[in-house]
């Protein structure tokens, strides 16, 4: 099965990488930059167990607010920080006939991402990959309480954006992200919207 | 179109690094031909019946089950039989019926997801007559019928050879965190009350639990310091297990077989009351709950006496900071419960330890042994998991005497079948 998986990630991998590069375009190859790339969006997480043991919903929508500190030198390849915030799920149960509960219940799952990042730029697409640490953020409401824990987990991200220029220095274009934190068994695929700022130049 | 690749690209990928537990396969047991039988709970007809046995060479089942496989009929009349080899486990329930024993049940491997079922019937002339008349007889024979998982059937013949290795009153089979690896392989979670109810009939005569805090300070049994897929169920509640009062855990939280987590309490009251269990060692985890379990253990020492049982329960002292707690814990009647000690000799005796409990990697120390039991102390050895270390200890028992009168182990089943048959197989 993991064989089966690590094949098809790297022919997908290959297949992407020659779609971007194609149609890449060398940037001058004089400018070193150094961007923040601010990301918003909706995502779909997908666990591989059940989150919770009053429901059997294993697919859950949420949203993510990240940012990257990109620093681009002469070549494609930049390199950065990616952190941010995002919710991966939040479900409300109420006491009832099918579950043992004796108050209002909210659940969420969040993250804080942060990651080394890795990006090939071209001056309209760009695809990029990160590794790092999730701070796994749980919140536990019952009524009035809320309860706050924390765990870490190791994971990774992928992403493929276009950007439309605005100005000289600023950017915009839509991002598709992937996640997945393997041992929490948890996968993410977000639609974004990228502001890209050129911080300098030089 | 592309999305939707790049989606189960996804969903595979996050499916294909988790690690998953085997699918726990529980076999048809036809429990229509024990209706009628009588369960042998006398303990004279129980010691006719257990005993080392062996099997023919040529049989089929010799590759699974090796030639040498232990019977020993539990308190409760279930009969259970150990293999070393593939180490496998057999639970069986029936009893007597005219002049014939008849048992049905599984058998499974400890290391391995193969399982079947299996029947034993004794007839009236191979010992069957003799057993139910309370008559000893070294002319029996168990015919069985084993089935594994393909559905075919295959013959095992058990002949009795010796007796179980007669000091079985004076040594301990601890499993450790309430099981060991049989967790992984019956559907049941470590640590959890189904497992300590299963335990003895794994070989186990003790048991191994571990003990965390809650946030409001209740002794619960648990491993980790914190909630994480390899223990619990969901995604939601996870993080320091302190973070989390025991209402909250009992209620939303369950372990990755689908047990609520037990308190020490409840666990202790199970093993008294539902095990027939000698020995608990008690692994503390967190300094601060170290008054509490002594409490606990007060306690239940006080049920065990109303129940008439005889259950040794064992403060363990793995580290400085809950050394530190135990002699800092001002509870009454404090010295009444045993303390084992996983720290040097000197800690041991400065604490006036019951036992000595030195990790397998420091190696056989005989002197320190030798010493400690000449003060009265037993030494136990953590933790033991190969055969070969297993048989060392073992041997090393016998050659000195009772230098080491207990083993933690995640195979209990392994041991139980080594030590049984050590007068057949030394």
């Amino acid at each position: 099965m993991r064989l089966f998986v690590l094949m098809i990630l790297v022919v997908a991998g290959g297949r992407l990488h020659a779609a971007v590069t194609d149609g890449l375009v060398p940037l001058d190859r004089a400018e070193y930059r150094l961007e923040m790339h601010v990301i918003g969006g909706l995502g779909a997480t997908w666990y591989t167990e059940p989150p919770s043991r009053y429901s059997n919903e294993r697919i859950f929508t949420g949203y993510n607010g990240n940012a990257r500190i990109m620093w681009h030198p002469d070549h494609l390849l930049g390199v950065g920080l990616m952190t941010g915030y995002q919710v991966f799920s939040l479900e409300r149960f109420s006491p009832g006939p099918d579950n043992d509960l004796v108050q209002e219940t909210k659940m969420q799952l969040g993250s804080i991402p942060i990651h080394a990042v890795f990006e090939m730029q071209g001056p309209y697409v760009r695809i990029g990959a990160g590794i790092g640490m999730y701070v796994l953020l749980s919140q536990l409401h019952e009524g009035d309480a809320i309860t706050y824990s924390n765990s870490l987990a190791f994971g990774g991200s992928a992403w493929i954006g276009y950007a439309f220029t605005l100005s000289d220095r600023l950017r915009l274009g839509p991002d598709l992200v992937v996640q997945v934190i393997s041992d929490r068994g948890i996968g993410n695929v977000s639609a974004m919207v990228t502001v890209q700022i050129d911080l300098l130049s030089y | 179109m592309n999305l939707r690749l790049l989606i189960i690209g996804v969903m595979m990928a996050v499916s294909g690094c988790v690690s998953e537990l085997e699918q726990v396969l529980i076999p048809e047991v036809d429990r229509s031909m024990i209706v009628g039988t009588e369960r042998i709970i006398d303990t004279t007809k129980r010691d006719i019946l257990d005993g080392v046995y062996t099997t023919d060479e040529s049989q089929t089942t010799v590759q699974r089950f090796g030639t040498v496989l232990s019977v020993r009929l539990n308190a409760n009349g279930t009969l259970s039989i150990y293999a070393a080899q593939g180490i496998h486990t057999m639970l069986l329930e029936g009893g007597l019926r005219n002049d014939s024993a008849i048992y049905v049940g599984s058998w499974r491997s400890i290391n391995s997801p193969a399982t079947g079922s299996i029947t034993v019937v004794i007839r009236p002339d191979e010992g069957g007559a003799d057993v139910s008349r309370g008559k000893a007889t070294s002319n029996l024979v168990l015919r069985c019928r084993v089935r594994t998982g393909n559905g075919s059937d295959q013959a095992l013949v058990l002949r009795w050879q010796a007796k179980l290795t007669d000091d079985l009153r004076n040594f301990h089979i601890i499993a450790h965190r309430g099981g060991g690896r049989n967790s992984e392989r019956l559907g049941v979670s470590e640590n959890s009350l189904p497992m300590l109810r299963l335990a003895p009939y794994l070989g186990a005569t003790g048991v191994e639990i571990d003990v965390e805090v809650t946030k409001d300070g209740i002794p619960i049994v648990f491993h980790d310091p914190s909630f994480t897929p390899r223990t619990v169920q969901g995604s939601y509640i996870m993080g320091s297990v302190a973070s989390y009062t025991y209402q909250q855990i009992r209620q939303h939280v369950r372990l990755v077989n689908g047990e609520p987590i037990p308190t020490l309490q409840e666990a202790l009251q199970t093993i008294i009351e539902e095990t027939p269990l000698e020995l608990v060692w008690l692994d503390v985890k967190q300094p601060s709950v170290t008054a509490a379990v002594l409490e606990a253990c007060l306690a239940a020492q006080t049920t065990a006496q109303l129940r008439n049982r005889t259950v040794e329960i064992l403060l363990g002292i793995p580290t400085a900071a809950i050394l530190q707690a135990y002699r800092n814990a001002n509870v009454d009647g404090k010295d009444r419960v045993g303390v084992l000690c996983e720290l040097d000799p000197q800690t041991a005796r400065s604490i006036n330890a019951r036992v000595w409990a030195p990790r397998f990697t420091d190696g056989i120390q005989r002197s320190e042994a030798e010493q400690m039991r000449q003060e009265g102390r037993r030494v136990f050895v953590w933790t033991l998991d190969d055969r070969a270390f297993m048989s060392n200890y073992l041997q090393e028992r016998y050659r000195n005497g009772l230098l080491y009168t207990g083993v933690l182990t995640n195979y209990p089943t392994l041991l139980a079948a080594i030590l049984y048959a050590s007068k057949v197989t030394p």
